[in-house]
């Protein structure tokens, strides 16, 4: 008899109407059922809450750094449109430089030939004494500009108009910050700074007021003024195809106006250059976008501390990679535990639920354990910022407008991704098997198979990027203690370099610190640490006139090797006993036959092409009338970054004034700031009016290896989160195993076999896989770092020692994580095992 | 006719061996009839009923279910057959540990898009047709295990199907709650339902209205009991 209440569409032989979608109520109805089993199951809702909020954290704090660090300039209106031009020299004996810095000489003629240009400016950053018209002068940065600056870089004011800002020679623009600085209030316009440089204090009146400029832009000016006549006059770059003083910009109304230009550059260097020194072949010019030049700058002449894109790429990818990590665990532990709801979905399907609706609770479940996961990766996020940034030097804040539409499309991804695999496995189940079975099902050796697949994935990664962290702390420090052939500790820097009249005073200044207690020798140069400022000429062997390097020149004072403490490898140092040793002035005249002594580095002795040290001494080079006999030999002195390879150079020594020099301090006895403030005394003795700029050799040598060394923390905080994540994966995985495997335990140990045995299986079995991941990763891990260590001219060798100390304590750690579960399965009574299920 | 089975054969296939759970299985069933079905454990019962839940598919034969041959069904279309006509009632309850009763009955609603208003009518009466109704808001780890098999027979009773498949529904119980379930599929065959139900109790058994013993695989005994 049929059912009366049925309705007529429920009769066995009409069309059923039921769709197979879930419906709300359904969804509701399985995520509650799944929110009470994490309540219930709280190891396992804690290794994957925990496991995927880590990863979520580590993947928002590197997408932020990551985003950062590509959006350089990308704020700045037209930045599509900006071009810097560059130089390209190729010199003899020295191989390619693409410098950043270009004459300024090429500005004039450039904006005639190429009507293309819609704005130009050149900028030359110096170091200024700036006043308010009371008290003590500061020392800061001051950017010299042509009028059309804002044309070129459209900064957003704060108060005044940036048309006619710098329309005049006695106007300035300063940023809010140096506004506050100097004023103590933002509203400076219309208030006069005097701004003394090259002994020369000129008063201008602020003109305008812009926005601090953001971290992640590639120019970042404090103070701008137009360039003053008279610097122009002085100043070798403006007049002189050979000199660069600065950078010179230019803006475009279209990209294909900059194309254009930077295919007639080669033919305008032809045509312009005017130069007899630059010989054919040796410059020429190029564009480079200025949305390429934050990655594009590290390995040109200028940008040695920029960022290294690879480097921003593989936190990027850390940031990916701990997320899948945190996912492969859901994975695993949601797979490995499919069993425990096989009769839940056998009895779902008896009720008449489809596969499709089961796939769309199961992925409904995981998306909402992405919600708690991704709070806590924004709250872990938000609490690691300060010191991520910090350690990175960067300026990441949280952007929630950015942030929270992505996270809800993570949440999203990655719920469904993570969930996909399980809701398969789930779904797939046969209600009848599963109900006529004693046991529940353990997701065959397939499940088992990929289970195993994905934590060596898992682990290969841990293990990859904590080898990699290891190189990349290794050669940080390194590069932090390398030998650069200079003793940089205790060693002090005066620059006499913004002032003629303090270069005049060179013997003085030099008198002065000579006389501070505790001053061991005092010197002069026109090179110094971190310092692009160089001259180069092109020498000849008198005895093999084909053989003619292009070398660099350093001029240096009495008492150099003392205070910089090079070490002589051949030959000997400098004597003022002997008469040619000592130039009698700083620049020798190549037009008359004068006989000099020099000293060469070990570079050199390979661009003169002597087959050794002891070789060369002797020897004789000219630059046209000029002869330089070679007295001595030195180890190379490394004065800029690791990346860039050394220059071939030569020392002359003079007691003639240097221009552009800086007065080297050694003080071995003194505690740095007391010896900084000691040399400040002795300075305001002789020249009270002119701003103090010392800076001790180490700290100013520290930014070229602190971005590296800021960067190796970050990869070792990454690497400590994927490995815990793995080991989170590795004990949910073990804690479950060990559980189901109590019964099989029984057995075994019923049929002889010892706690020794038994240990030495499950623990055999669960290091195999972690095992098997150092064979992915250690030839990753070698490939990445022999390129990345590749981009340094000074490294540290890729020792498999790091490969083995990773893969030992990534074994020891994972031992460590599974023994508690192992042991107390192991040592389980046979009886009592044998009763488990 | 409710129901009517033409040699069913139903062989389990391993790499090396095929077993035949069943084979040479006739039988018609009846609108309202209780049909026990009784035999030494691994003769086909349990298969059997898994057939007629169309959770297993049989090997060879007809399984008609009205004038519908469900063996031409795809399997979604197997999951809306089930939540509109079937009740399954196990031995081991299958209760979801995570869910309370009320939500455990209500499970069997949720498929067939009832309205919620409705669906909380529903799951009431069929509660306290079971007398299970001052228990809704428990977890079964809270409840005996005779009340777990009222819940359970609450949950495949609700959505009113045309046929209840009771699989050993007194195996777990004590004899008070077992004749308690009895009580119950009878009251429910009284009203109109249909249930097929696997037993090993021969007293259960004679509470049915026809009794079918099977041995390896075939049906021997096909009687209507005197009542």
């Amino acid at each position: 008899m049929p059912n009366p209440r049925l309705p007529e569409t429920d009769l066995p032989n009409t069309r059923l109407p039921h769709s197979r979608l879930p419906n709300a109520g359904l969804l509701a109805h399985g995520v509650l059922t799944f929110c009470r089993m994490l309540s219930r199951h709280r190891l396992y809702a804690a290794l994957n809450i925990v496991g995927l909020g880590l990863g979520i954290a580590v993947f928002v704090v590197l997408s932020l750094v990551v985003r950062f660090e590509y959006g350089f300039d990308r704020r700045l209106p037209n930045a599509a449109l900006i071009d810097r031009l560059d130089e390209i020299w190729t010199l003899p004996g020295e191989g390619r430089t693409h410098s950043m810095f270009s004459t300024f000489a090429a500005y004039d003629p450039l904006r005639a030939d190429f009507p293309q240009i819609a704005a130009a400016t050149r900028i030359d950053d110096n170091r200024c004494a700036v006043d308010d018209g009371r008290g003590q002068p500061a020392t800061m940065s001051v950017s010299f500009v042509d009028p059309a600056f804002f044309d070129v870089f459209a900064l957003p004011m704060r108060d005044g108009d940036a048309r006619d800002a710098l329309a005049a020679p006695d106007r300035v623009a300063i940023s809010e910050s140096t506004a506050r600085r100097l004023f103590g209030t933002v509203d400076a316009r219309g208030r006069q700074v005097g701004i003394t440089n090259d002994d020369r204090r000129t008063l201008y009146t602020v003109s305008a007021v812009f926005r601090d400029v953001p971290p992640d832009m590639t120019v970042r000016p404090d103070i701008l003024a137009v360039f003053p006549q008279d610097m122009k006059d002085r100043t070798l770059a403006f007049r002189h195809w050979g000199s660069s003083s600065g950078a010179t910009w230019l803006r475009f109304r279209a990209a294909a106006d900059a194309r254009a230009v930077d295919a007639g550059l080669p033919d305008f260097v032809h045509r312009r250059m005017a130069d007899p020194e630059v010989k054919p072949g040796w410059f020429n010019m190029t564009l480079s976008p200025l949305l390429d030049t934050h990655f594009g700058d590290l390995h040109n002449f200028g940008g040695e501390s920029g960022s290294d894109r690879r480097v921003i790429d593989a936190l990027g990818l850390v940031g990916l990679l701990a997320l899948v990590a945190a996912v492969i665990n859901y994975v695993n532990l949601a797979t490995a535990r499919a069993g425990l709801r096989a009769r839940e979905v056998a009895l779902r399907k008896v009720l008449g639920a489809t596969r499709p609706q089961l796939v769309a609770q199961f992925l409904a479940e995981s998306v909402v354990l992405l919600v708690p996961c991704a709070v806590l990766g924004v709250a872990l996020a938000e609490l690691a910022l300060p010191f991520v940034n910090a350690m990175g030097g960067w300026a990441v804040a949280i952007d929630y407008a950015w942030l929270l539409p992505r996270m809800a499309l993570v949440v999203l991804l990655v719920g469904v991704a993570a969930g996909l695999y399980p809701a398969l496995v789930l779904s797939g189940y046969r209600p009848a098997a599963v109900l006529a079975a004693s046991r529940a099902p353990s997701g065959g050796r397939m499940g088992q198979r990929l289970r195993n697949v994905l934590v060596v994935a898992q682990f290969g990664f841990a293990i990859a990027f904590a080898i990699c962290t290891l190189v990349v702390n290794a050669q940080a420090a390194f590069l932090r203690t390398a030998d650069r052939g200079f003793r940089q500790d205790h060693l002090f820097l005066v620059s006499l370099e913004t002032s003629d009249r303090m270069q005049g005073r060179q013997q003085a200044v030099m008198d002065a610190m000579r006389a501070v207690p505790g001053v061991d020798a005092v010197t002069l140069s026109d090179r110094q640490p971190r310092s692009n400022n160089q001259s180069n000429s092109d020498f000849r062997r008198t005895d093999r006139p084909s053989v003619d390097p292009m070398l660099t020149i350093e001029k240096i004072g009495r008492n150099y090797r003392q205070a910089y403490g090079v070490t002589l490898v051949a030959g000997r140092w400098f004597d003022a006993a002997h008469g040619q040793d000592v130039a009698p002035t700083a620049q020798i005249d190549d037009n008359k036959p004068t006989t000099t002594s020099i000293v060469i580095n070990e570079r050199a002795v390979q661009a003169l092409d002597f087959p050794d040290a002891a070789s060369a001494l002797g020897q004789v080079l000219t630059e046209r009338q000029a002869r330089f006999v070679i007295i001595g030999v030195v180890r190379d002195v490394r004065f800029m970054s690791a990346r860039a390879p050394v220059t071939p150079q030569l020392y002359l020594r003079t007691d003639a004034v240097i221009p552009f020099s800086v007065v080297a301090v050694r003080a071995d006895g003194v505690a740095p700031d007391a010896m900084m403030r000691r040399l400040q005394a002795a300075w305001r003795t002789i020249a009270p009016d002119m701003p103090f700029v010392g800076e001790a050799a180490d700290g100013r040598l520290a930014n070229y290896y602190r971005p590296d060394q800021q960067r190796g923390r970050l990869f070792t905080l990454g690497a400590g989160v994927a490995i815990v994540i793995a080991c989170l994966g590795l004990y949910g995985l073990s804690s479950f195993s060990a559980a189901r495997r109590v019964h099989e335990i029984g057995i075994r140990k019923t049929l002889g076999a010892s706690t020794r045995d038994v240990l030495g299986l499950l623990v055999g079995q669960f290091l195999r896989p972690v095992l098997l991941a150092n064979l992915i990763a250690w030839p990753v891990a070698w490939m990445a770092m022999r390129g990345w260590l590749a981009g340094f001219d000074q490294r540290i060798a890729l020792s498999p020692s790091a490969f083995v100390v990773v893969s030992v304590a990534a074994a020891a750690l994972s031992l460590l994580t599974i023994l508690g579960q192992t042991v107390r399965v192991a040592r389980a009574e046979p009886a009592k095992a044998l009763r488990h299920e | 006719m409710l129901i009517q089975l033409s040699d069913i054969q139903r062989l389990y296939r391993s790499d090396e061996v095929e077993t035949t759970a069943l084979h040479d299985i006739h039988l018609s069933i009846d609108r309202g009839e209780f049909v026990a079905i009784m035999g030494p454990s691994g003769c086909g019962k349990s298969t059997l009923l898994n057939i007629l839940a169309t959770i297993d598919r049989p090997s060879g034969g007809v399984y008609r279910f009205g004038d519908r041959d469900l063996g031409r069904l795809p399997e979604s279309e197997l999951a809306i057959f089930r939540r509109t006509h079937l009740g399954y009632i196990f031995q081991s309850f299958n209760l979801i540990d995570e869910l309370t009763i009320e939500e455990n009955v209500e499970l069997a609603l949720i498929y067939r898009k009832l309205p919620r208003a409705e669906r909380r009518i529903r799951v009431a009466a069929a509660m306290d047709r079971v007398g299970i109704g001052h228990r809704a808001r428990h977890y079964p780890s809270q409840l005996s295990g005779g009340q777990q098999q009222r819940a359970a027979i609450a949950r495949a009773i609700v959505g009113e199907p045309d046929l209840i498949l009771a699989d050993e529904p007194t195996g777990n119980l004590d004899t008070e709650n077992g004749a308690q379930v009895m009580d119950i599929l009878q009251t429910l065959n009284d009203e109109g339902a249909t249930i097929v139900m696997v037993t090993h109790s021969p007293s259960h058994a004679d509470l049915a209205k026809r009794r079918v013993d099977m041995l390896d695989g075939q049906i021997v005994i096909s009687v209507r009991n005197a009542i």
